[in-house]
């Protein structure tokens, strides 16, 4: 019965939702943008300059599975419309400006929604024309508002800054209509879940584990009051695996694998998987026995998905070009991946590595970047950017938001604001470019000139994501795991002795890990690897109004650094468990 | 502050997925309660962990005197409608396990509480989903993580109480933390109850496809929501109870805004344990046009002033009123909280209603007056049977309601331990039935008014014909008043001129003064059903009253938006003139 239950709701996922065609939801878009355009006002407060509509049709499949069996499933469609709006002049409007009470609180009286507004997904002309006529109104009056405010808070401030607060781009017509939306097989999905999931029934040692599937086709349709028109049809995949226990004196830890894929046909395939987390468990089982170490300061060798942790939390944040809002009484954000705003013509990395931004690259080694777009979230065409050269930053990523130094989009706008997409790491200098043997001999001759009794190996680093999202679920707050700035924990981190032998050590964590520790690269290895993960968005989401996470790729070789500190997680630990697994026993 | 917000009318509107499918999918549903049958899996994975934790945690120190399982399995299917299309279609299912593992003894344990504490940073189980498939060796895997958890939190939070009633006064209610209570077995049989969907997407679409192209509607939908929890529980006195519980709901809103900004919503539910008991098409459709007219109606209305005065509450409303005022006071646990007013505590065995009324909690009838009323339930969360309480008997208070957590002269429980999944069990209220010896006819209430009327030297009374909710404070630190939030107001005049539809104010009051001036009962029945929401989440309840005449009643201004309505006119609305 169960079974039969289960799968009446995944067949929901499999229907389409959208009715009207592709032509009558731009009309509806159009008409009610050029209503709106023309007659929203209020007595002397500005009038609009640029209207977006945004609306996503989004079928989703999300669950997950227990020791073999399935613990949730979800499946779904949901459609929403975002409404954008600029009052008064490119050079001078209501953007740029975060109104800490509404940012936070939203508005108390009662107002229509416009960002991420829940509309019919079954849609019809003269009702969509309705939901944006609702949702245009409530912008256009909030937009008025946060103008008014801003150029009040202006009047008491020498404004120094006269960056203008948008520019109108290059119109764009992009056009999926002769694509499908994807339409996964959950029965499909559920299996591979359940079988991947299976694995940790032999692992007593482990606590508890998870394994999720998500799948998410979707369609987006987006217009603009200057003419561009897109309609995007797309589709994200993620396979994410978590594992978590204690070791004898009760220090949790935790393993994880993730795969992301456009759709789930890109997974890897099922030996592979079956592999990954049958070493996700076996790790794990072999931490709970293993060494921990004492703080130690000295090089670092970052391999394969550790070297795209780092990079992606690290490095390629900085990457994006960021303007500070302004605010009243005086907020402020993070300004934690602001690091190269000011460095353009700046050495940020060793002259034999140069980085680009290639969002328009959909796979590398026939593995999917899942950072790969066409065209950005403002209708802009996505551009290979030539983002560091030998060493030296060329210039940010951008989207139509001017900032000091960037006037123009270059087609970054994604979830929101500005952001990262798909970082690849090149190496410019052959010399500098070694085989894993050689980056591993170059590591321990570091050490022995060091003196060091031991250098270290970093395999896996802690994703922010998955961290947040399944991790601490599992451990609650018993998990005392890296949060700071410039910390990254390393799950799967190994000492490697001068006669080469290597040991996994257990609950370690990198820190002081700042954009400037990349000028100290010593080498990178040949080969490169593809670190595709959900990204936290640089520009946050309670600001953006947009996406907390955006799929992104990282494209790194192995990475030798010539000093990083790593120590050991401290503090009380909690007891391990007083009974043991009933798997143990039975 | 004690703020015990209830009666949510209209359950998450909104589900983030929704599927499309147009098939009839199944919800268990036990219509006749059977004889005692195999129990599931689940059962048997909950009663092996259960034992091997009592044996295996049995020479730790402290070590657990008393272990309860309970898992909640929830299947909701949610089907909403606007202004014609769907807008969500939500199939979920989830397991929730809960771990009530106590510490100490049944006269002390780890869950007394520890007075002088804002705010506890517990690690205890809240809530944990396990496994779907019946998966023996899975679900005790999840079962004996989430024990350890659970017994850590225990002994941790046993040190704390000890300490606490050292340094504390001795405690006003130092009753046991635990009642001694006999085991219960109970077996139900889970059949599976067919609902078609793909009629009630047509119904949502069409009910509330008539707001569509209606001047100054901005909202119109129309939400059906079938809710099936199949509750497992075991515990170490020896109890294994497997029971289901189904609910369909629909819920209709239909919202405007005055040229003043004042949002006025109006909201029709219907809730029944099957979707053949839910009104016909016929009935549903009469009810979203008599809301669509009654929404145009109140944009226009005349704003309410502050006033003082003669009313009547209309069955429904006097039902709410009492849920507030009443019900949430009586629920026993407050009776032990240090912060709690207490209210009726030194009210036991005296007068608090007029002679003619009584007032119960019956969680074991299902229908009233034909109809369904849903706080109807076989065992409570703590595995207690649910048990008729008489509260109050003829004007005089008799009972609190009790889960089992004991109080001062009730031992014992009476069935009235619920929860939410995940959320700790609490004493909550169930049907709550208001009696009324004596009763007149509806007219004669109208007439009564009108004399009050005239004898207060007031021009009008109120007529509060329906309400959307209310809330009230329990609390010692904030005055014990409540409100309850109207939808539809009429002033009647001394003079007889016709009643007048008026907006904006809200009743509020105290509880014991306003009992005092409950003057008369008519011979209706109006029935409330809801979901109530407190400290230990959201559960189904009733409240059923006849009309009631109240001598003196206050309202207060309502809450109102100073959004404007929308600038532009509606471009589907054809009349409206404007260019579209």
């Amino acid at each position: 019965m169960m079974r039969t239950l289960l799968l009446a709701a995944c067949l929901a996922a499999t229907s389409s939702a959208q009715q009207m065609s592709e032509q009558e939801i731009f009309d509806a878009m159009q008409l009610e943008m050029q209503r709106s355009m023309r007659d929203l006002r209020i007595g002397e407060l500005p009038a609009p300059y640029q209207i977006e509509y945004i609306l996503q049709i989004r079928h989703t499949v999300s669950l997950h599975a227990v020791q073999g069996a399935l613990e949730d499933l979800d499946t779904g469609t949901r459609a929403v419309l975002t409404v954008r709006m600029h009052v008064g002049t490119p050079k001078f409007d209501n953007t740029n400006f975060f109104d800490v009470s509404l940012g936070f609180f939203g508005s108390s009286d009662d107002e229509e929604g416009y960002k991420n507004r829940l509309v019919p997904f079954e849609l019809r002309p003269e009702l969509l024309r309705r939901e944006l006529w609702l949702a245009s109104d409530a912008c256009y009056k909030q937009a008025v508002e946060i103008y008014s405010k801003k150029e009040s808070t202006l009047k008491n401030r020498t404004r120094k800054d006269t960056t203008w607060d948008y520019r109108i781009a290059q119109q764009y017509t992009r056009n999926d209509a002769g694509s499908n939306v994807y339409r996964p097989d959950v029965e499909q999905l559920i299996a591979r879940a359940q079988s991947l999931s299976s694995v940790f029934r032999s692992y007593p040692k482990i606590q508890a584990s998870r394994v999720g599937i998500e799948v998410i086709p979707k369609e987006t349709f987006y217009i603009n009051s200057s003419g561009a028109r897109s309609h995007k049809i797309e589709c994200s995949a993620g396979i994410e695996v978590i594992a978590t226990t204690q070791a004898i004196d009760g220090m949790p830890l935790a393993q994880t694998y993730a795969a992301y894929a456009r759709t789930p046909v890109e997974f890897p395939n099922e030996d592979s998987l079956t592999r990954a987390v049958s070493s996700v468990a076996s790790v794990l089982t072999q931490l709970v026995d293993a060494e921990t170490i004492e703080a130690y300061s000295g090089p670092v060798l970052f391999e394969g998905q550790a070297a795209g942790c780092l990079v992606g939390q690290f490095f390629a944040p900085n990457l994006v070009a960021q303007r500070q809002p302004l605010s009243e009484g005086g907020f402020s954000t993070n300004e934690r991946t602001m690091a190269f705003q000011n460095k353009i013509g700046a050495r940020v990395l060793p002259e034999f590595i140069s980085v680009s931004a290639e969002p328009l690259t959909k796979s590398f080694n026939g593995i999917s970047l899942t950072g790969h777009y066409k065209v950005d979230d403002e209708g802009v065409p996505a551009q290979h950017v030539e983002l560091v050269k030998k060493g030296y930053l060329q210039t940010l990523l951008s989207s139509r938001v001017p900032t000091k130094r960037i006037d123009s989009s270059n087609g970054h706008q994604r979830g929101g604001g500005s952001m990262f997409s798909v970082i690849s790491f090149n190496s410019v200098d052959a010399k500098k470019s070694k085989s894993s043997v050689d980056l591993k001999k170059q590591l321990l001759r570091l050490v022995k000139d060091r003196a060091l009794p031991y250098g270290i190996i970093a395999r896996l680093g802690m994703d922010q994501n998955l961290l947040f999202t399944g991790v601490f679920r599992q451990t609650g707050t018993d998990l005392p795991i890296s949060q700071g700035e410039g910390k990254l924990g390393l799950l799967r981190a190994y000492r490697v002795y001068p006669d080469g032998r290597e040991e996994l050590i257990r609950g370690v964590e990198a820190a002081g890990l700042a954009p400037s520790i990349f000028k100290d690269i010593l080498a990178v290895s040949k080969h490169k690897h593809v670190h595709n993960f959900l990204a936290p968005s640089v520009v946050p989401s309670f600001i953006s109004g947009g996406a907390a996470y955006v799929q992104a790729s990282i494209i790194t070789p192995d990475i030798l650094i010539e000093d990083v500190e790593v120590r050991p997680l401290e503090g009380d630990m909690p007891k391990p468990p007083v009974l043991a697994n009933p798997i143990a026993i039975d | 502050m004690n703020l015990t917000r209830t009666w949510t009318l209209l359950v998450r509107q909104y589900f983030t997925r929704a599927p499309k499918v147009l098939i009839a999918f199944a919800l268990c549903w036990q219509q006749a309660y059977s004889a005692a049958e195999e129990p599931l899996p689940v059962l048997r994975a909950m009663e092996a962990e259960l034992t091997r934790s009592m044996q295996g945690l049995g020479t730790a120190k402290p070590a657990p005197y008393f272990i309860a399982y309970s898992i909640t399995e929830v299947s909701s299917t949610l089907i909403s409608a606007s202004m014609g299309s769907l807008d969500a279609d939500v199939t979920t299912k989830r397991r929730v396990l809960d771990i009530d593992l106590r510490v100490g003894g049944h006269k002390l344990d780890n869950t007394r509480s520890i007075r002088g504490v804002a705010f506890e940073m517990g690690r205890g189980t809240r809530g944990v989903e396990v496994p779907l498939t019946d998966d023996e060796r899975a679900l005790r895997t999840v079962i004996w993580s989430a024990t350890d958890k659970a017994y850590r939190s225990a002994a941790e939070r046993y040190g704390k109480v000890i300490t606490n009633l050292q340094v504390k006064v001795k405690e006003e209610d130092s009753s046991a933390d635990l009642s001694q209570e006999q085991a219960y077995t109970y077996i139900e049989q889970i059949r599976p109850l067919w609902f078609d969907t793909t009629v009630w997407r047509e119904r949502a679409r069409r009910l509330s496809g008539m707001c569509a192209g209606r001047e100054h509607i901005l909202t119109g939908r129309v939400t059906f929501q079938a809710e099936n929890l199949v509750k497992y529980f075991v515990n170490t006195d020896g109890s294994r109870i497997q029971t289901s519980e189904p609910i369909v709901k629909m819920f209709v809103i239909v919202k405007s805004k005055a040229d003043d900004g004042m949002s006025l919503p109006l909201y029709e539910s219907y809730s029944a344990y099957s979707a053949d008991r839910l009104p016909s098409m016929n009935e549903l459709e009469a009810d979203v046009q008599r809301l669509l007219n009654l929404c145009t109606k109140l944009r226009t209305a005349p704003l309410m002033e502050t006033y003082t005065g003669p009313a009547i509450l209309s069955g429904r409303s006097a039902g709410v009123f009492f849920h507030e005022i009443f019900g949430h006071r009586v629920e026993g646990h407050r009776q032990k909280d240090v912060n709690s007013s207490q209210t009726f505590k030194p009210f036991l065995n005296k007068k608090i209603l007029p002679d003619f009324i009584s007032v119960v909690f019956d969680p074991t009838i299902k229908q009233l007056g034909g109809k369904d009323i849903v706080g109807a339930f076989l065992f409570d969360d703590e595995g207690m049977p649910g048990k008729r309480v008489v509260a109050v008997d003829s004007g005089v208070f008799k009972s609190f309601l009790t889960n089992r957590s004991p109080i001062e002269n009730f031992p014992h429980s009476n069935g009235h331990g619920r929860r939410q999944a995940g959320l700790k069990t609490v004493a909550r209220q169930s049907n709550l039935i208001v009696e009324a010896r004596s009763r007149v006819p509806y007219d004669s209430l109208k007439a009564m008014l009108r004399s009050e009327c005239i004898k207060q030297n007031k021009e009008f009374g109120l007529l509060f014909e329906d309400i959307q909710g209310g809330f009230t404070f329990t609390g010692r630190t904030v005055p014990n008043a409540f409100n309850v939030q109207p939808l539809v107001v009429y002033k009647i005049f001394a003079d007889s001129r016709p009643d007048e539809l008026v907006r904006g104010v809200d009743l509020i009051g105290t509880p014991l003064t306003t009992f005092n001036n409950i003057v008369a009962a008519a011979d209706d029945i109006g029935i409330f059903n809801g979901v109530c929401g407190a400290e230990s989440g959201g559960v189904p309840v009733s409240a059923s009253s006849p009309s009631l005449f109240v001598s003196t009643i206050e309202v207060q201004k309502k809450q109102k938006s100073q959004a404007k309505p929308p600038l532009l006119t509606d471009p589907t609305v054809s009349t409206a003139g404007g260019q579209p």
